[in-house]
């Protein structure tokens, strides 16, 4: 029974992983924060679930259960962060929130720096409605917001997003 | 129905990375130490009713506060709001007679949540705990109390949040 239950929430993370990874990107610096954050909302979810037949959560409240633990990563990290001030980290690895389906898409790539780029709250109702799959409706209640903000929220994400594109495509085309 | 956004379009051409093996491995291990650390049930018709489950706890309170507040002796001079009253000892060789020995529980506050070393979140109590002692000298018949309080933190795995 225990094999079965690890074996379904395995499945559960292949499945889903990806998605839950590039929302938790939002709260912290590098892919191994990610994951660090992503392992500790589902061993918190883990518990949880125990007591409602120990399956796999729905993901709203996953994603809220991630933005909560993203939350203290964040407190502490402000406080290790003034102390490390000083230090001067090099990486030589690309660490990206996100991977072009295509190689070589301009476009596409452009886009990922301006997605980036966003405001936490926009960048969140992006992430979970485009990457997630979920409709304005769960994504109000994975980040206690109301639909028609979610909404609001998605569209002026979009506009951003828009205006970015042009200012980055403008720019490197100056460049050029 | 309504043509997607080019914006959409172009977030489409992008998707999110895999987790790193080692991040995976990691999650992957953690799942097999929780299912084997995780007691079996008997059946799922075994489990209780959500209500039955949210008030059992403060009724297991109550009912333990009732049961001990029943020890108390009624024809204590002071009362406590809580003790544990415990049988006493003769202390004959130093001439000291133990009349009785208490535990109160003078004050509760409620500390919120703590991660333990793990990471668990914990739901911390601090309890303010006096241990009373009445003592009586044979020879003089003086009866002397002494008190010894203490703080103590009550940590609770908190596993519904």
């Amino acid at each position: 029974m225990a094999t079965n239950q690890a074996s379904t929430w395995k499945a559960w993370l292949a499945e889903n992983g990806p998605r839950l990874l590039v929302f938790a990107r939002g709260w912290g610096n590098s892919q191994q924060d990610a994951e660090d954050l992503l392992q500790e909302a589902i061993l918190r979810l883990w518990n949880y679930q125990q007591d409602r037949g120990g399956e796999p959560p729905d993901l709203p409240l996953v994603y809220s259960t991630i933005r909560f633990c993203g939350l203290n990563l964040h407190r502490s990290e402000t406080r290790r962060k003034k102390r490390e001030e000083a230090i001067v980290y090099l990486n030589d690895f690309q660490d990206v929130w996100l991977d072009p389906v295509l190689e070589d898409d301009e476009e596409a790539l452009l886009l990922r720096d301006a997605v980036e780029s966003l405001s936490p709250k926009l960048r969140e109702v992006v992430v979970v409605k485009t990457w997630g799959n979920q409709t304005f409706l769960q994504i109000s209640e994975a980040l206690a917001i109301s639909p028609n903000t979610a909404a609001s929220r998605y569209r002026y994400a979009l506009e951003q997003l828009a205006h970015e594109l042009r200012r980055l495509k403008e720019a490197r085309h100056a460049s050029a | 129905m309504q043509a997607p956004d080019p914006i959409e379009t172009i977030l489409a051409r992008l998707m999110p990375p895999a987790l790193s093996q080692s991040g995976q491995r990691s999650i992957e291990a953690m799942l097999d130490e929780l299912a084997a650390a995780t007691p079996r049930k008997s059946s799922p018709g075994s489990l209780k009713p959500q209500w039955v489950r949210r008030f059992s706890l403060p009724l297991g309170i109550a009912a333990s506060l009732a049961a001990l507040l029943a020890l108390v002796p009624r024809s204590a001079q002071v009362t406590p709001p809580l003790a544990m009253h415990h049988p006493s000892a003769d202390n004959k060789g130093s001439g000291l007679v133990l009349v009785s020995e208490s535990d109160r529980i003078e004050a509760m506050s409620d500390e919120g949540w703590v991660a333990d070393p793990d990471g668990t979140a914990m739901q911390a109590v601090r309890v303010r705990v006096v241990e009373a002692n009445t003592l009586r000298d044979e020879e003089t018949g003086i009866v002397v109390q002494v008190s010894d309080p203490r703080d103590e933190m009550i940590l609770t795995p908190v596993t519904m949040f």
